[in-house]
């Protein structure tokens, strides 16, 4: 049996014992970063750039489910028409909330109804998501979703995002 | 002793000691604080007092002062309809450290003469930035003249949220646009930003 003295001992003691109670955190920041979370958003988004034309951008309201809360959007998009009344957007978005952002990338498909005048008569819209990144309390989160939604005029946009998100923060409660 | 023994012993020793030099250091960053809180430990003062019962002279820690700043933002605005009792404005944030870039989002009654020429927005606003937002309310009054939209008015930052949680200020709006829709404002917000934040 190997022989250690008192104050050794003690030191090899102390010294695991922060090892072991260092270790132990890691597993739950771990499952917090896997764990898959369903997160639907309902935005109302406001055009910036008159259609038809090349590209595309917009502003707009955001309300998310938790711990995302309300927010803004900001995005912008190249368009590449399909057929006169078809066609889809593609290019980043970046959505701000109260603690953090998160960014990506989207694809919609969109479908232009006209009356026999060829006025407007809405808009249908379906397409696809990419979470690329975030900042501050959403830094971890990546993801992808489903975009759909409709417009009655092309420049007020109602738009629903269903996404299955991971690195998702827990909810933090009391005063922010 | 065995060698094998020793130097078993040695190793030992050396991994002890090093956990808990590392234990330490991390004990020592988490009680410190974020790294990224440099500003506020500048406005820190150390004070020297005199104790009543032994006389002697103490430095005790001196409690952490929260910072004020001057913070320039240009807003490049767009309202999502011609302001008419209501207005709803989105704009693109560029602000000066530690605010950054980001959206803002202002929602406001309208007050204008019969004319149209010259009346006034007040309402809410939200400052949405990469760490975290700033909540408050403005008044700016305006004015048609040449063509052009002349806005004047104050802002006040009531709460913050992330990074800036508890931060409050107040600060003032000038600028211009030329169909009322699209403008360039500068916002100038003198902020109070509390121990410890950023």
């Amino acid at each position: 049996m190997m022989h250690l003295g008192c104050g050794t001992r003690a030191a090899v003691i102390v010294g695991l014992s922060i090892v072991v109670a260092v270790g132990a955190g890691a597993p739950a920041a771990a499952a917090t970063a896997r764990k898959t979370r369903n997160v639907s958003c309902a935005l109302t988004l406001f055009a910036t750039i008159e259609q038809p034309a090349p590209t595309a951008a917009n502003f707009g309201s955001a309300r998310c489910s938790r711990p995302f809360g309300t927010g803004v959007q900001r995005d912008s998009s190249k368009t590449t028409r399909t057929s006169l009344t078809a066609g889809r957007f593609t290019g980043p978005f970046k959505l701000f909330f109260d603690r953090g952002t998160i960014r990506g990338t989207f694809r919609i498909r969109f479908v232009t109804m006209l009356s026999a005048a060829y006025q407007i008569t809405g808009v249908i819209y379906q397409g696809t998501l990419k979470i690329t990144g975030g900042t501050a309390a959403y830094r971890r989160v990546r993801g992808t979703g489903t975009i759909a939604g409709t417009s009655p005029d092309a420049v007020r946009t109602d738009l629903a995002y269903r996404m299955k998100l991971t690195g998702v923060p827990p909810l933090r409660r009391g005063p922010r | 002793m065995h060698p094998f023994r020793r130097s078993l012993r040695t190793v030992l020793v050396a991994s002890a000691g090093v956990a808990t030099a590392l234990g330490i250091a991390s004990l020592t960053q988490t009680a410190s604080g974020q790294g990224g809180s440099s500003t506020a430990t500048s406005t820190t003062a150390t004070a020297t007092t005199n104790t009543s019962t032994t006389g002697t002279t103490t430095t005790p820690k001196a409690k952490p002062k929260s910072a004020k700043r001057t913070v320039s933002c240009k807003a490049k605005l767009y309202a999502t309809r011609p302001p008419v009792s209501t207005a709803l404005e989105f704009a693109l944030l560029s602000c000066g450290r530690p605010l950054g870039k980001g959206v803002q989002h202002n929602s406001s009654t309208v007050a204008s003469n019969a004319q149209r020429t010259s009346g006034s927005f007040t309402g809410r606003t939200r400052l949405f930035l990469n760490e975290g937002a700033l909540r408050g309310t403005y008044k700016t009054t305006f004015a048609v003249a040449g063509g052009k939209v002349t806005y004047t008015g104050t802002m006040k930052i009531t709460s913050g949220t992330g990074a800036f949680a508890r931060v409050k200020g107040s600060g003032t709006i000038t600028g211009t646009s030329t169909d009322g829709v699209t403008g360039a404002l500068t916002e100038k917000l003198a902020l109070t930003f509390p121990p410890g934040s950023s």
